[in-house]
C-alpha cells in the first residue's frame, strides 16, 4: 500500500548499558539536558513513572516565559526496558485534547556492552496531519505519487 | 489483487481524502489528491526528524555528557 499508517520507529544503538540510558531518561535533570534541541531550554514540570502519573515539559528561547511543550500521561513503566506515555491522556488519566495526538513507546534493550534504544510513535491519523497543512509542505511529494502510481499501473 | 480487494484500498483512501472518484455509467474514474497526500507524507517525516534528532542528542548525551557528570560527581 502506498499509504504509510501515520507511524514511525526510530532505532539506535547507544554506547552505554540500558541502566544508564534509563537515567537519562527518568531523571528530570538529565531529560532536560536532552529533550529538547538547544539552545531552546527545556524545563520538566512532572516526570512521574507510574501508570497514570504526569509528564509534563516546557521550553522557553532566550528568557522570555517557558511555554507548554510535551503535556501527557505515563501509561506503562518498566524500569530500564519501556517507558510508554501519551498524549490524549493527563496526569490521572483526565482525557486531554493535545495539539498534536501521540503515543510514545520506548524500549531499552540491552545488547552487547550497549542498548538497543528505539522510540515507537504512533499518531491518530492521517486526517489529523492534514492540520498541520499550513506548516507549509510544498515539496516532497514525489515518493507517494510515483508508489500510487506504479501500483495503478501494475493493476492496468 | 481482486478487483473486490482493490475497490476496498481505494475506498479507505477515499474515505481519507487521499483520492476523489466519480461514477459514470459502469467507469469509476479515481484523482489522487495531491494536497492531502503531500500535507499526510511531509508532516510524518518531519515528526520522524524530530524524533530522529531527539534519539541523536539522548545517545550523544549518554555517552559523552551524562558520564562526565558521573565522574565529576563522584
Amino acid at each position: 500500500m502506498p499509504i504509510e499508517k501515520p507511524e514511525l520507529t526510530i532505532t539506535r544503538f547507544i554506547n552505554a548499558p540500558p541502566a544508564m540510558v534509563w537515567k537519562a531518561w527518568s531523571t528530570p535533570e538529565h531529560l532536560a539536558e536532552w529533550w529538547i534541541p538547544a539552545p531552546i531550554e527545556c524545563r520538566v514540570i512532572k516526570l512521574d513513572l507510574r501508570p497514570g502519573g504526569g509528564f509534563e515539559t516546557q521550553m522557553r528561547e532566550g528568557v522570555g516565559e517557558f511555554q507548554p511543550h510535551v503535556e501527557g500521561c505515563f501509561l506503562e513503566i518498566v524500569p530500564e526496558a519501556r517507558l510508554v506515555w501519551t498524549t490524549v491522556l493527563t496526569e490521572e488519566w483526565r482525557p486531554a485534547e493535545p495539539w498534536m495526538a501521540l503515543t510514545a513507546i520506548i524500549s531499552f534493550e540491552a545488547e552487547g556492552r550497549g542498548t538497543r534504544y528505539s522510540a515507537r510513535v504512533l499518531h491518530k491519523n492521517v486526517a489529523d496531519s492534514k492540520k498541520h497543512k499550513e506548516m507549509g509542505f510544498q515539496q516532497g511529494w514525489g515518493t507517494t505519487i510515483d508508489q500510487l502510481t506504479a501500483f495503478v499501473q501494475r493493476l492496468a | 489483487m481482486g478487483l473486490p480487494s482493490f475497490m476496498k484500498h481505494l475506498r479507505v483512501l477515499e474515505q481519507d481524502g487521499l483520492i476523489s472518484s466519480e461514477k459514470i455509467g459502469r467507469v469509476r474514474t479515481c484523482r489522487v489528491n495531491t494536497a492531502h497526500l503531500t500535507a499526510a507524507e511531509t508532516w510524518l517525516s518531519e515528526q520522524r526528524e524530530v524524533w530522529q534528532a531527539r534519539t541523536d542528542r539522548l545517545a550523544d548525551y549518554v555517552e559523552t555528557q551524562m558520564s562526565r557528570k558521573i565522574e565529576d560527581a563522584n
